[in-house]
């Protein structure tokens, strides 16, 4: 159950910033968060995976913002994780992100034909 | 997480008296085991008899807030779409594919747009195609008198004509050539008294991402022509791969100054030291993109768009994009 999985995900999440709600300013974020719980549910990758990968953005960022330079924020670290995982796993390729990013960069993030 | 499939939609378009009305009643009658839900605007003479028939009372454009003057919905289609999506979670066999039937002078974009912008339209149906019924006898002086008329051909992905034997082979190869020229990517099919294999008109994927783009050879540069239509067509074609970066600032400004007017577009194009070609197609300023099938070994990389739009100023959009190849400074 999706559900499950949703407070198993949670559970294993590192604790954001400020509180551990997850809140969403931007409907992407949302929908990078449903991702990775969708592709957990179809068994893609374990949460074990998702925690590494997370966390490896989480503290790359962390590593950035240290020496001054910019760093990504909570969702984006989200994303980045998720599109690494997915790299990793072989369910997407750097052409296929790089052909799905078009679109954005022509039109804009909210005017993407899904 | 919905276990039903997306629902396939047709908006079919057309003049007040071109045939939408025949051609939907041979779509029903036809024994393709489906069960079709049916959206109408208004009655037609003949009426529709199907028991699934939805009138919503006049179509209804509603402007999205996000300030976006494109981004125009038809609030109509989302209220009736919502219930007959509530309708088919208590029965998943309550129908299978939707045909929106829609009124004489509409203009096909709020209608379209509606699946892309709203979430819950776009998570429980699939806009498979805009088809347009043109009738060949009165087809030419439509054209002529409403600019709706040029907007339904533009943004049609099948054109279907009606009454050819009604005018002579050389009117209806002027008619056909005028329609060409509006729209180079729709295919134009015979339609004798609503007579049209299922095939030509559903699930034709029209918005797909994929890598077909068959555009009419010679459209361009043909004869001299008598009809200046506000809607015209024009393609780009390169040998020369083009920059992404560059091709994306292009898009940005083409759709900030020409959004409203840019009816429909489709590209496939070769970017340097991808293996594989970039497709998008977009609506006017909503666009969409995916990686298409790999290059072949030794295959020319020849990128191609097709523009579809009122009053587009071609060359210097022509011009913008040959600026867009890589080995241009």
């Amino acid at each position: 159950m999706v559900a499950d999985d949703l407070q198993t995900l949670l559970a294993a999440l590192p604790p954001a910033e400020a509180d551990s709600e997850v809140r969403f300013a931007e409907p992407w974020q949302a929908r990078a968060f449903g991702l990775v719980v969708q592709m957990n549910a179809a068994g893609h990758f374990t949460w074990a995976e998702w925690v590494e990968a997370f966390s490896r953005e989480v503290a790359a960022a962390e590593a950035a913002a240290a020496v001054g330079l910019p760093a990504p924020g909570y969702h984006a670290q989200w994303l980045a994780a998720a599109e690494g995982l997915m790299l990793a796993k072989g369910i997407t390729s750097y052409e296929q992100l790089a052909a799905r990013r078009f679109a954005i960069g022509a039109a804009g993030a909210t005017h993407v034909l899904r | 997480m919905s276990a039903l499939q997306k629902v396939p939609v047709t908006i079919l378009t057309g003049f007040l008296g071109a045939g939408k009305t025949t051609l939907l009643g041979r779509i029903l009658k036809e024994r393709h085991g489906e069960r079709i839900a049916v959206i109408e605007n208004e009655f037609g003479p003949e009426g529709i008899d199907n028991d699934l028939l939805f009138t919503g009372g006049a179509e209804q454009i509603v402007e999205m807030n996000n300030g976006c003057i494109c981004c125009t919905v038809r609030g109509d289609l989302v209220r009736l779409l919502g219930e007959l999506h509530a309708r088919r979670e208590r029965d998943p066999a309550a129908f299978s594919r939707v045909i929106i039937d829609t009124t004489g002078l509409a203009d096909p974009a709020p209608g379209a747009q509606t699946f892309f912008i709203d979430d819950e339209i776009a998570a429980h149906y699939r806009l498979d195609a805009v088809i347009t019924v043109v009738d060949a006898l009165h087809g030419g002086a439509q054209l002529d008198a409403h600019h709706e008329a040029q907007e339904q051909v533009g943004f049609a992905d099948r054109i279907l004509l009606s009454k050819a034997d009604l005018v002579g082979p050389e009117d209806e190869r002027l008619l056909r050539q005028r329609l060409r020229r509006i729209n180079p990517r729709a295919p134009i099919v015979p339609a004798h008294f609503g007579a049209v294999p299922l095939a030509e008109v559903l699930d034709i994927h029209g918005f797909a991402l994929d890598d077909i783009l068959a555009i009419e050879p010679g459209f361009l540069g043909e004869e001299t022509h008598e009809h200046d239509d506000a809607v015209q067509s024009f393609a780009f074609r390169s040998d020369t791969p083009l920059d992404p970066e560059r091709l994306q600032a292009f898009f940005r400004a083409a759709l900030r100054e020409h959004g409203p007017a840019l009816m429909r577009y489709k590209g496939i194009v070769a970017f340097p030291g991808m293996a594989h070609r970039v497709v998008f197609q977009g609506v006017h300023m909503m666009m969409g993109s995916d990686i298409g099938s790999a290059w072949r070994e030794g295959e020319a990389r020849e990128s191609r768009l097709v523009f579809i739009g009122r009053e587009l100023p071609q060359d210097g959009l022509l011009a913008a994009l040959a600026a867009c190849r890589v080995n241009v400074s």
